[in-house]
Parts: C-alpha cells; structure tokens; sequence
C-alpha cells in the first residue's frame, strides 16, 4: 500500500483528490482518485466485466476488413489492462461484457469512444463497449500532421479508450498519462504522436491501481 | 454506505432525468429518461442496471474527440452563431452507421452573432439517445439502450441555454438544416439566474471553468465584440 501511495504522489503530484462519500463498505469505497470516471454518476470504483475476457469485433470499413485492428492494435493495447500482473482489478465479475469494435462511423468527431452501463444496486460499472473510428484515424486529422494514423497510433487511441473501460476518465493537465487530454483535442496529437505512446503509462498504473484498491 | 452510493447516483440521475423527462413529454415523446429502479437485483448475473422509465439501459459515452477548443477566444473565433435560446422539442435518431443522436430544437430569445431573429428556431445535432435492443455488442436487451455523452448538458423544456454554434461544422450533419455546437458540449451553457452553468462532466475544462458563473450576456457581447474586430 504503501509503494502504492508513493507512486502515486510521484505519478500525480499537485493532483487534489476529491471525495464523494466517506467511510467504507463492502460495496463502496471513497473515490481517492479525481480521475475517476464514474465521479459525474455517483459510481462505485470497480468495474463489474470480465475485463481480462474481451471479444473484438471488427467491421469492414470501405471495404477493406479491419481484423488487423483488432488482432495487432486493440489486443495490444487492450495487453496491459487484461494481463498485467502489476494491475490490481477486484471484483472483476463474469457476469457483465466488455468488447471492442471497428467500424465506420463517419466523421462523427471523435476518434474513440467507450461506451459503459452501470448497475444502481451495486453502483459499479457492469458492461463496456469501446469503439475506433477508422473513419477518422484513417485520415489527416488534427494533430496527425496531415496524414492518417500509423497502427503504432491506432493502437495508442486503443489503449486510451481500455483506460475508460478501467474506469479513468481524461487528464487535463497530466501530460505523462494516455488519458491526458487537456480539453482543446491536442491529447491525441501529444499522446500518440509526439509522445508515441502505444499503453499504459505510470501514472495510469497508478491510478487505475487506486481505483481498483479492496475496500478496507 | 450502500445507500448513499446509490442516492448519490440517484441525485446525479435526477438532474438529468427530471430535465429529460419533461423534454421528452414536451416533444411528445415517451418520458424516457425519468429514471426508475428495476427490481432488486437478487444475485449474481442479476444486475439492476440503471434504466430510463421506459426500461432503456442507460449507456454513458465517454469520446475521444477531434476540433475542440482550449480558450474562450477560440471559442469565439469558431462561433458563427452565439444566442440565448430557450429549449423546446426533441428527438432522436440514428446514424447510417447506427450512432444515436438527438436533434433538439431551440427558439431563439436573443441573438449575439450571426443575427438570428428572435423567435426564430434552432436545431442542434448532438451525439447520443435512443438505441433499440439490437445494440452494437453485447446482450441485446428487450427494452433497448439511452445513450447519454458525459460532456454535454441536460436540456430542459423552457430552460434557457447561450449556444455556441460552429460556423462550419466540423461533423457530419445528418439532418438538413441541424447546427452543431462549437467542441461538443463546451459550445452550449445552461443560463440560471443569467449566469452560464456548464455540465459538471466540463469542470476540468479550461473553457467551461472560464465561462462557469459568468453573466450570457457579457460572454455573448464578449463573442460579437471578438467577432467584429477580427
């Protein structure tokens, strides 16, 4: 626990933690990390899916089959999340989904999604779906320098969006994390291409560790 | 505990719900997103997933996205239309690749830029509502799913909202005539007492925390003032 907090002090320093609810059960912890995404909905901080038991789905985008994505980018990047013995997750239940899919979605704004049902009972997040928009990361966009991404940048979007599935919500000003996005959309450009980042970084470790911890 | 957490989550549902609802009903559509607890879930498998009145699963979207702004003069900049405008109908549909979106229409109170006519009408084109069962993974439900985007605001029959809307949109548009707000949520603010409330989803937002508690009509003077110079 202790190495826990501090890698997170170094991971997040100058970060103020905010708390919904004090004291503990066995269904609820206080929120010890402001990056929580649930925080706006009132939700416990566990998932509630087999996070480490994903489906991929794949669609074809201008005809050409998106499989590639799935087996060589968002399985990559989904790795850590699923795999990593230095992530924590608890109370990871068999009963919710989670799945990742690519298809074409226009230029709907947004290069990935993640999608999430929660449970009022149990307060947690029980299902998620993430979405890639080839539509978008096939062509120049903002930050791109004026091309599409590579699959090494694909695959970067994949891992931000995994970190939604873990419960984290965006970074406005922690530019060492995947889920930084400081609000005016340049996240991806610095995330993905000029920091090249392809997972998970400390910080994200850190918290998603926070989020995950056994109540006490 | 357990109970606050769900009061907690109840209260947040609330300020969407009662505001969606009675848009819902002034739109002539069911009240779909009054929220109502299914039966206690009894065990595992058993998940009492947060519903709209109609018994939709509500799906919160958390996007990545693309043309955002960091400060209100790109705010302004990218602003064809800024206006005070007060909510009316609603209604949802869906993309041709099966994204929910909702088209809510606006009549106009007062314009700042762009020369709206009062009592002239607005509609904005903003992602999420109702899906059918058939979502696009997972289990399909026999109710079908709401999808709510975390970074925009309720709106509420009557209440009043300043918009920011692009004057190219940088999306696809899918309604004729429909505009889209300037970055998402950050290009349309909820007016109470004359003051701008954003979304509590926003308040990391460097726009949001800018404009949050200022009075519309000096923002929206503040736009027209940024648009004439330039």
């Amino acid at each position: 626990m202790r190495t826990r907090r501090v890698l997170r002090a170094a991971a997040a320093a100058g970060v103020v933690g905010i708390a919904l609810a004090t004291g503990a059960s066995a269904h609820t912890v206080a929120p010890a990390s402001p990056h929580w995404l649930g925080l706006d909905y009132g939700l416990d901080l566990r998932v509630h899916y087999p996070i480490n038991n994903p489906t991929y789905r794949c669609n074809a985008y201008n005809g050409n089959s998106q499989t590639g994505w799935c087996n060589n980018v968002a399985q990559e990047a989904g790795n850590y999340w699923t795999t990593s013995s230095d992530w924590k997750p608890i109370r990871i239940e068999p009963t919710g989904t989670i799945a990742v899919l690519a298809d074409n979605y226009g230029n709907s704004g947004w290069y990935g999604a993640t999608n999430f049902s929660y449970s009022t009972t149990t307060g947690h997040m029980s299902g998620v779906y993430i979405q890639l928009n080839p539509s978008l990361l096939n062509n120049p966009h903002p930050g791109s320098g004026g091309v599409g991404d590579t699959t090494l940048q694909k695959r970067c979007v994949a891992a931000h969006e995994w970190g939604h599935a873990a419960g984290l919500r965006h970074h406005v000003s922690t530019t060492g994390s995947i889920m930084y996005e400081p609000g005016d959309g340049t996240g991806h450009g610095w995330t993905c291409h000029t920091q090249g980042m392809t997972g998970a970084q400390l910080h994200d470790r850190v918290d998603v560790n926070e989020v995950h911890q056994e109540p006490s | 505990m357990k109970s606050l957490t769900v009061a907690v989550a109840a209260a947040a549902l609330c300020s969407m719900t009662a505001c969606a609802s009675a848009q819902g009903q002034a739109a002539g559509q069911p009240d779909v997103l009054t929220h109502t607890h299914a039966p206690a879930a009894t065990g595992a498998g058993d998940d009492d997933l947060a519903r709209t009145a109609d018994g939709r699963v509500i799906v919160v979207q958390e996007a990545h996205y693309a043309h955002s702004v960091a400060t209100e003069e790109q705010l302004f900049d990218r602003s064809g239309e800024v206006a005070l405008a007060q909510a009316a109908t609603v209604r949802y549909l869906k993309t041709p690749t099966g994204l929910a979106y909702t088209l809510q229409t606006f009549v106009v109170r007062e314009s700042f830029v762009g020369g709206a006519s009062p009592g002239s009408h607005i509609t904005l084109q903003f992602p999420g509502g109702e899906l059918d069962r058939t979502r696009a993974t997972g289990p399909a439900d026999p109710k079908g799913y709401f999808v709510i985007d975390s970074s925009w605001p309720t709106f509420a029959p009557d209440a009043e909202y300043l918009l920011f809307l692009e004057e190219t949109p940088t999306v696809d548009v899918h309604s004729e005539g429909a505009r889209v707000a300037v970055s998402q949520g950050v290009g349309a603010y909820q007016v109470s007492g004359r003051r701008l409330v954003p979304p509590p989803s926003l308040r990391d937002h460097p726009v949001a925390k800018a404009l949050q508690g200022r009075d519309y009509q000096e923002v929206g003077r503040a736009a027209a003032e940024r648009r004439r110079v330039r």
